[in-house]
This record gives C-alpha cells, structure tokens and sequence, in this order.
C-alpha cells in the first residue's frame, strides 16, 4: 500500500517539474513548485508512516510552513513585475540574458 | 501543564551556547521594532547602520574561543564546532564589511529601504545555524531562511525591473533545488531511519546502497543549485547582476561559505564504499563548472556579470578538491572557501562604489583609465583581480596550490589539469580588466566617494588578500586542526 504513496509523490514531483518548464504563466510556475513540494511531503509522510516513525512527517508540516513563506514571496514579486510590465507572462521576462 | 514538560527533554543552560546567534536574532528584532517607532529621516538611516554594527560587534564578541571543540546540544540537532564558530566568525565580518557599503549604495540609489539591514540579520542567522548542524531538519530550515533573505534583497532595487526578474530566476530555481535536497532528505531517511547525516552516512549496508546513495546525490545536486555549479547555474548570474551590488557581493562571500558548509561536513562521512559514487559526480560536475564557467566569463562585457562568472568558477574549483576525500582535500577546500568570500566580496565592493558615478553601467569599456580616476580603488580592485586569477603573493594562489594539492595526494591528476586549463582561460578575462585600468585613456571623469567605513573595509581586504597569502599559517594551522578533528570523529563512528 505504501508503494502506491510513493508512487504518488514521485509522480506529484514530476508534473511539478514539466509544469515549470511547459506552463508560461508565472502564478502557474508557482503552483507548479507547490504541487512538487505536495509531491516530496507524501513521499516524506508515507516513508515515515512505513518505518513506524515520526521524525519525517514532523519535517513534512515545517516544510509546509516554510512553503508557505516562500509563496508570499513569489506572489509578491509577481505583483511587482505585474506593476512594473503590466504583464505576467514568463516569455516576456527577457531582460537578463547574454 | 507545566512548562518542563511541554518543553520535553530540552536542557535550558544549553542555551549559553547559542549566545551569538541569539544575539544576531535580538539585533534583527530590535530594527524590526525601530522601523515600525521611528519616523523617516537622514538620523533614522544612520541609527540603523551604528545600530546592526554594534549587534554585530556584540554577536562577535559573545563567541567563546575554544580549539578542537565538539559538542552536541539539543538531542543533537545542533552542533557546536571549531568550523561552526570559524565560519560564524567570518559571515559576522563579512556582513559588518557590507553594511556600510549598503548604506551608502541604497542613498545614492535612492532606493533606501529600512528592511534590507533585519532581513541581512535574519539571512546571516539563517548562516549560522546552517553552518552548524547536521540534521536534516535543521539544515532545511536555515537553507529556506537564507534563500528567502536573499530573494527578498535581491528584488530590493526600487522601479528596477530586471531587479525583479532575477529575483524571480532566483526563486523558482532556488525552489526547485529545496525541493530536490527534500527528496533527497526522503531517500536517505528511508535508507537509514533518521535525520542525522552521521547517523545516516555510517548506515551503510548492501541493503540500503541504493537508497544511501540515491539520497547522497540527490542532497549534492541540491547544494550543487545552490552554489551555482555549471547545469544548474542559470540563476546565479541573473540574480547577482540584478540585485543591488554590496547584496550581490554578500550573497558571493558569506552565502556562498554558509552553503558550502554542509557539503564540507559530509566529506568525512563518505567511507570507501560510497566514494565512488561520491566522486564521479563531483569531479564531473567540478571539471564542466570549472571550463564552461570560465568560457562564459570571457564572453562577457558586463562586469558584474563577469565576476559572477568567475564566482561560478571558483565553486567549481572549490568543489573539485572535495572529490578527492582526504583531510587534506577538505583543508583545501574550507581554506579556499574562506578566502573566496574575502578576494570575491572585495570586488563586488569596489565595483559598488564605482556604481555611485552617474554615467557608469558597468560595461567593461568603461573601466577605461580608472587609474587615473582614483588611484586607491584601482589598486585595491587590481588586487581582488589578481588573487582572483591566482597571482603569487595574494590568497588566490595558496588556494589553487592547495587545491591541486589536495588532488595529487588522490592521484587525480586530470582534475588536476582541468585546474590548471581553466586558470589559463581566466587569465584572458582577469587581466584584460586590469589593463584596461591601468594602460588606456580616461573614459570619463569621475571623484568617487567613500567614507571613513568604507575605505576601513576595502583596506582590510587588501590587507587580508595579502597577508593570508603571505603567512597562510596564520588560518592554516587553525584549519588543519578542523579538518583533522573532522575526520577523527567521523572514524570514531
């Protein structure tokens, strides 16, 4: 049962991923690192629940915690790119490049 | 409920022991409060600087100095070091060299904001406790703190829109890396049933192999993002071009030392039977870091760019020497690592003076003639430039002889050789700058202005670049201890 957990988060973590790279949208590349950090906490959980121990999933609600600051972040700086441009567009962002 | 049991097994007196740090945290809080007391003005900005010096001074002066000291505090999720409280020591310095300069760069700019000096505190806590733990908990909550820091201060440059841009970079990359050292943290937690990388290190058997190791790369790839090592380097010269200067060259020195730190800890812990592993990876991704890094920088024009190119490099070189797990790799390694921060935020400050005058962008022509400009920072600037390439009487080349050092014990002469290619590369970049300052015509002209801080802190990194150069005892000795008393407790498991 504890495969299919497992399972789960490995494939949360790879929908993540080609989200990142796929999607255009910066708010959706921020869900997208979410839904990898999801991922990663039910792997955490479900090795945690199958060894009989806690310590992980103890880890896994600071992980969520500190996810959770580390969107403020993200949406705040959409908001500021959203202001300076006007568009939030990642195809846009193409200031830094050599 | 009585409060000793809901503080469990926790021994309050151990609290002596983090007396910096709480120190560092208490500075932060009281700017927090002054922020929200006190209204803008020119003596509010001068208060905040006077203020977090004198945290810092304290934060200094509360360490307790001891050699060859080891001890476990709080059911051993934090470790108290000779390479914590050295590594401690020299963010503190650091980030008290960068203060003044942020002051001043933030006037000029006018983008004074009173948030930067509690959010450096809390990136320079966040340092600390990463510089001294080895549970995995631990070591993810300080590497979230000082990434977090460091986004927020890179996106700080008012009306700056590629401010924000790199900041952005930073953070979804920077995400990512968490999330593969989280993965990590989940394989080598299955592998072994706890969250100490000692503990998990030495529960190697043919059972778990795969597990450990899988884990074990997973946590390098993770550091490996953080660093700025070469397939994964994409952020870092967007995020240092774009954050404002004196930030860049914090984010290079005592970012860079704090998350070296728990790579350099988990050296002693690779026995002979995950070192193959250990050191293909590393050596690989060392070797590409070390020649494309170099590559890229000699295609630079933007000198900010440049030297965050050469900041890639220079992991690379760092992270070569960690291939070879011996403990005079590791010497060579923290040694190097050390004097990065000095000769690599010497630059980045020069640089931020310079960015005072109203017609500089940082493009590489126009460092034209600075000599004649102003003869102190051209002279200091060709300093950092030359320990930063490798020249004799500066730190840069101790370092690179120790590195190749470390590598020969090993007998692993082609990284060895990749060394030596790769400084022949730089060679073109490094002194192309110095030529330009010194040998050709004036571009513009400009007086720049530094005060009396200021000008203390640019002396003494020159007078660091030169005399750990000159008398690498004077660190060495301290290091070798460290780095012997690693390895002795490792064996000891």
């Amino acid at each position: 049962m504890d495969k299919y957990y497992l399972l789960l988060g490995i494939v949360l973590v790879f929908i993540g991923i080609f989200g990142i790279i796929i999607r255009k949208n910066l708010i959706t590349m921020l869900v997208a690192t979410e839904i990898m950090l999801n991922g990663v906490n039910i792997s955490l959980v479900s090795v945690s629940h199958f060894l009989g121990k806690v310590d992980a999933q103890v880890m896994s609600i600071i992980v969520l915690t500190v996810a959770a600051s580390e969107v403020a972040i993200g949406l705040g700086l959409v908001v500021s790119i959203f202001r300076l441009k006007g568009y939030e567009a990642s195809e846009e962002i193409t200031e830094l490049r050599d | 409920m009585d409060i000793r049991l809901l503080l469990g097994s926790t021994n309050l007196y151990e609290f002596k022991y983090l007396l910096p740090e709480i120190t560092v945290f208490f500075g932060a809080f009281v700017l927090f409060l002054l922020d929200i007391v006190m209204k803008n003005s020119e003596t509010k900005k001068r208060v905040f600087l006077w203020i977090s010096i004198l945290f810092l001074a304290l934060s200094v002066l509360s360490f307790s100095f001891k050699s060859a000291f080891f001890k476990d505090v709080f059911s051993g999720t934090y470790t108290i070091d000779t390479l914590g409280m050295f590594s401690k020591i020299f963010e503190i310095v650091l980030t008290l060299m960068v203060l003044p300069f942020l002051h001043t760069y933030m006037n000029k700019k006018n983008t004074f904001y009173y948030e930067v000096y509690y959010i450096t505190f809390l990136s320079l806590l966040g340092m600390m406790t990463l510089s001294s733990s080895y549970n995995l908990v631990v070591i993810y909550v300080s590497l979230e703190m000082v990434s977090i820091s460091f986004y927020i201060m890179t996106a700080l440059f008012r009306g700056s829109f590629i401010s924000k841009e790199g900041a952005y970079k930073y953070l979804i990359i920077g995400g990512i890396s968490i999330i593969i050292a989280l993965y990590g943290a989940a394989f080598m937690y299955a592998a072994s049933k706890s969250l100490d990388i000692r503990a998990i290190m030495s529960s190697y058997n043919d059972a778990n192999a795969a597990y450990l190791i899988v884990g074990m790369i997973l946590f390098l790839l993770a550091f490996a993002i953080k660093i700025g090592i070469i397939p994964f380097h994409f952020w870092l010269p967007d995020a240092y071009t774009a954050a404002p200067t004196p930030i860049t060259g914090f984010m290079a020195s005592a970012g860079k030392l704090a998350f070296f730190i728990p790579l350099l800890r988990l050296v002693p812990y690779v026995n002979q039977h995950l070192y193959s592993s250990w050191m293909i990876s590393v050596s690989i991704l060392a070797a590409a870091t070390m020649i494309v890094g170099n590559a890229l920088a000699l295609v630079q024009s933007d000198l900010k760019r440049l030297l965050a190119y050469s900041s890639i490099a220079h992991s690379g070189y760092i992270l070569s020497v960690l291939s070879s797990n011996s403990s005079m790799g590791l010497k060579a390694a923290i040694y190097f690592v050390f004097v990065y921060s000095v000769m690599g935020l010497g630059a980045f400050l020069v640089l931020s003076v310079l960015e005072q005058a109203e017609e500089w962008d940082n493009q590489l022509p126009k460092i034209g003639g600075l000599y004649r400009n102003t003869g102190f920072l051209s002279i200091s600037f060709a300093v950092f430039i030359f320990a930063l390439l490798g020249i004799p009487p500066t730190v840069g080349f101790v370092g690179k002889a120790l590195v190749f050092l470390g590598l020969a014990i090993k007998n692993i002469y082609w990284l060895g050789f990749v060394l030596i290619l790769a400084t022949a590369i730089s060679t073109g970049y490094y002194v192309r700058i110095v030529v330009l300052m010194f040998m050709k015509d004036v571009e513009f002209r400009f007086k720049p202005h530094y005060d009396i801080l200021e000008n203390v802190s640019i002396s003494l990194l020159v007078f660091l670049t030169f005399v750990l150069g000159m008398f690498p005892f004077v660190l060495w000795n301290g290091i070798s201890n460290i780095s012997e008393f690693l390895f002795k407790i490792a064996n000891l498991r």
